[in-house]
């Protein structure tokens, strides 16, 4: 079955024309790359429409289609960006998790070594009052 | 209203669009409601376009100093919309049939475009 539509679909074309051309800019910058990605959906969208109604209506199709290939284009930079995205998150994790397995080496290393200390410290008093004991006895 | 009777109608549609965008986009700097953080910079990294926010609004104030080029062609390459889509929507009105502006428009936007990601990205 195929759709009918109905009005002007000129201005869909330029719309999504203009949104993938804005968002394809975005998305080659590497700090807000993804999220070009709604942008260009949109004009991807809004494109296809004018695209499909204009052929069927024997309209010329350029700029349409433009905004298919453009937006298109920007799609596929964004996902790429978001892949990079991914492993720099991963990296972040890694470096948290490296930081905080760290920490909690340290921290157990510095209570042994306290516990180690006050033992020993313990059996000094322990071994001094037993001799002090001892002394006692014999006199 | 736009009249699509008009055979360079969408052109001057898409000028319009792009002019609104780019107002939109210096109305958002200047009211401070952009405020992106880079994910590189998280972790320590420095990506090319880290500090670009702070660099547009730096260039609206009409501070340059320390701006990198890249920035300060992106600036100029929005900038510079402002100017072009309403110069040449007025051209193609007083010369309708002439379809060598269009190709011009194109051309020299792809050039810029070209240049400052050049510039911004693999410099």
């Amino acid at each position: 079955m195929e759709t009918q539509f109905s009005g002007n679909p000129k201005p869909f074309g330029v719309i999504g024309l203009v949104l993938g051309i804005i968002a394809l800019l975005f998305s080659l910058i590497p700090c807000v790359g993804f999220y070009a990605f709604g942008p260009a959906l949109l004009g991807l969208i809004f494109c296809l429409i004018a695209y499909l109604y204009m052929r069927q209506n024997n309209m010329g199709t350029g700029v349409p289609l433009a905004g298919l290939i453009i937006g298109a284009v920007a799609i596929s930079i964004s996902i790429y960006q978001y892949v990079e995205y991914e492993e720099v998150f991963k990296t972040k994790s890694e470096i948290e998790n490296s930081i905080k397995e760290g920490l909690e080496e340290q921290v157990m290393q510095e209570v042994l070594d306290n516990l180690e200390e006050e033992l020993e410290k313990d059996t000094i008093e322990y071994i001094d009052t037993i001799e002090y004991i001892e002394n006692d006895t014999v006199q | 209203m736009i009249q699509f009777n008009n055979p360079n109608s969408e052109y001057h549609l898409f000028n319009f669009l792009i002019f609104l965008c780019i107002v939109l986009m210096v109305l958002l700097l200047k009211m401070d409601v952009i405020a992106l953080k880079c994910v590189y910079a998280e972790i320590g990294m420095q990506c090319k376009t880290c500090g670009l926010t702070r660099s547009f609004k730096r260039l609206l104030d009409g501070d340059t100093n320390g701006i990198p080029s890249g920035h300060i062609l992106l600036f100029v390459l929005f900038a510079s919309q402002l100017i072009i889509r309403p110069v040449i929507s007025w051209r193609l009105e007083r010369d309708r049939s002439n379809k060598k502006i269009l190709v011009l428009d194109i051309i020299l936007s792809l050039v810029i475009v070209i240049w400052t990601m050049k510039e911004l990205l693999w410099e």
